[in-house]
């Protein structure tokens, strides 16, 4: 029993380090890694792929346009450790994102965390220690 | 009488020799104790088996840090500078642009700010790295564009992003490591020479021994196709050397020692220096990571090009 209790209590630690986005694959020159934006929008996609994953966000502008917003994420693998599943996200869902804008494309961001209307928050925050 | 004890000794010697060990790396010799796994160790130093995660430098991210204080940043842990590239390496191997921070060079303005920790992966400090190549450009070279092959040592650069694993052959005569990263794996040939003639490839041909605790791997045979590191502006050549000290600190915690060699890049200077730790993690977590260039074209469309092709291309899939 004790033996198991350390197990699960190291897959549980190497999943909180995980917990993170596990990006830096082409690293983050696209990006205002210093700025943080939070935006409420509907889900029109979400490809949990290799290298990078991608949702799909459509929002109004303050002139009432629809944007499509394209949110990057980690890699497959790694969203799968911060508790991601395939379907995630379905289109429709009504979502708050949290992320670091893009340089170039106004439309593009770094996904950091999402909110989704009953209280669930991924990737799960860190616990309390 | 006396001799009748001197034979139960010799045969009590014999008997212990022969005595199978459990989690041996090699088994070429399996009636011979390993050296350095002596009574007092809790553990084989020789048993590299089994999944191993690098540590993270994030302090969010929870278990950021070993029980000795290791952890890894990037390749940024090395302090040791780079040795001068030569002549022929300028002309050869210098890449036009790398998407990534780079160890050293030009400083960007205002780089020495209080607080501003340089290098840095997110808030960069440099413009381009020591030998003009620029550096944190959007489209620039990183190690694995396009799904093309890492290799080593620019697959370690970042042991936190997937997982290694150790394999003995049951001969005993290789150990495959594999790489949860970019799904690419070595063959490391224990105790056998290089083949003399090595047509060069992605990962090189690698020859393994121990030296006291240390899995000794000493690789050659690179193609020059591939970044050294994604901080640094500059492929391999073909001439290029890695020797890795693979060595676990206890039972959960292995460090992995490196030193690279190029001649044509560096001509007899050596770059050593280089860390990474590794902490075992559970199997269940090395999973399928496949690069496709289909979806990871669709991926650079959606950054780089205006944002109607990128939903295009990926909508409905």
């Amino acid at each position: 029993m004790k033996i198991k209790a350390i197990g699960f209590f190291f897959a549980f630690v190497v999943v909180l380090m995980l917990a993170t986005p596990v990006l830096a694959h082409h690293g983050y020159a696209a990006y205002d890694m210093l700025s943080t934006r939070t935006m409420k929008g509907t889900v029109s996609y979400f490809a949990m792929v290799n290298p990078h994953g991608q949702i799909g966000i459509d929002t109004k502008g303050d002139s009432g346009e629809i944007q499509h917003w394209v949110m990057e994420s980690g890699s497959a693998h790694g969203l799968k450790d911060q508790g991601f599943e395939s379907d995630t996200f379905k289109a429709g869902d009504e979502v708050t994102v949290y992320f670091h804008p893009g340089k170039g494309d106004p439309h593009v961001g770094l996904f950091i965390k999402v909110v989704f209307p009953d209280g669930r928050i991924l990737p799960k925050p860190k616990a309390a220690e | 009488m006396r001799i009748r004890n001197l034979f139960f000794v010799v045969a009590s010697i014999a008997a212990l020799s022969i005595s199978p060990r459990l989690n041996s790396q090699t088994q070429s010799a399996p009636a011979a104790a390993k050296p350095g796994a002596t009574a007092a160790q809790s553990f084989d130093p020789h048993n590299l088996t089994g999944t191993w995660i690098g540590y993270n430098w994030r302090t969010d991210t929870g278990q950021a840090k070993g029980p000795h204080g290791e952890t890894n940043y990037g390749t940024f842990d090395q302090k040791i500078p780079e040795p001068t590239l030569t002549e022929w390496g300028k002309q050869h191997l210098l890449y036009k642009a790398i998407t990534h921070e780079v160890m050293a060079g030009t400083h960007l303005p205002g780089w020495d700010r209080p607080g501003h920790i340089c290098p840095n992966v997110e808030d960069p400090c440099f413009s381009a790295d020591q030998n003009g190549v620029p550096a944190n450009q959007l489209d620039g070279e990183y190690s694995g564009k396009d799904c093309e092959p890492m290799s080593t040592p620019a697959i370690y650069d970042l042991p936190y992003l997937g997982q290694i694993e150790f394999i003995p052959a049951p001969d005993g005569k290789r150990i495959f490591q594999l790489f949860e990263y970019h799904r690419e794996w070595r063959t490391f040939w224990m105790d056998r020479e290089h083949p003399k003639d090595i047509d060069p490839t992605y990962e090189g041909d690698s020859t393994a021994h121990w030296e006291g605790n240390d899995l000794v791997v000493d690789t050659i045979g690179y193609n020059d196709k591939t970044m050294l590191s994604h901080f640094i502006g500059h492929s391999k050549s073909e001439a290029f050397r890695l020797v890795e000290h693979f060595r676990l600190l206890d039972k959960n915690n292995m460090v992995i020692e490196m030193t690279y060699y190029d001649p044509k890049a560096w001509g007899d200077k050596s770059w050593p220096g280089f860390k990474k730790f590794y902490h075992r993690a559970p199997m269940e977590n090395f999973r399928e990571y496949i690069c496709s260039p289909r979806e990871n074209q669709a991926f650079d469309n959606v950054v780089i090009a205006p944002e109607s092709v990128a939903i295009e291309g990926m909508k409905g899939k």
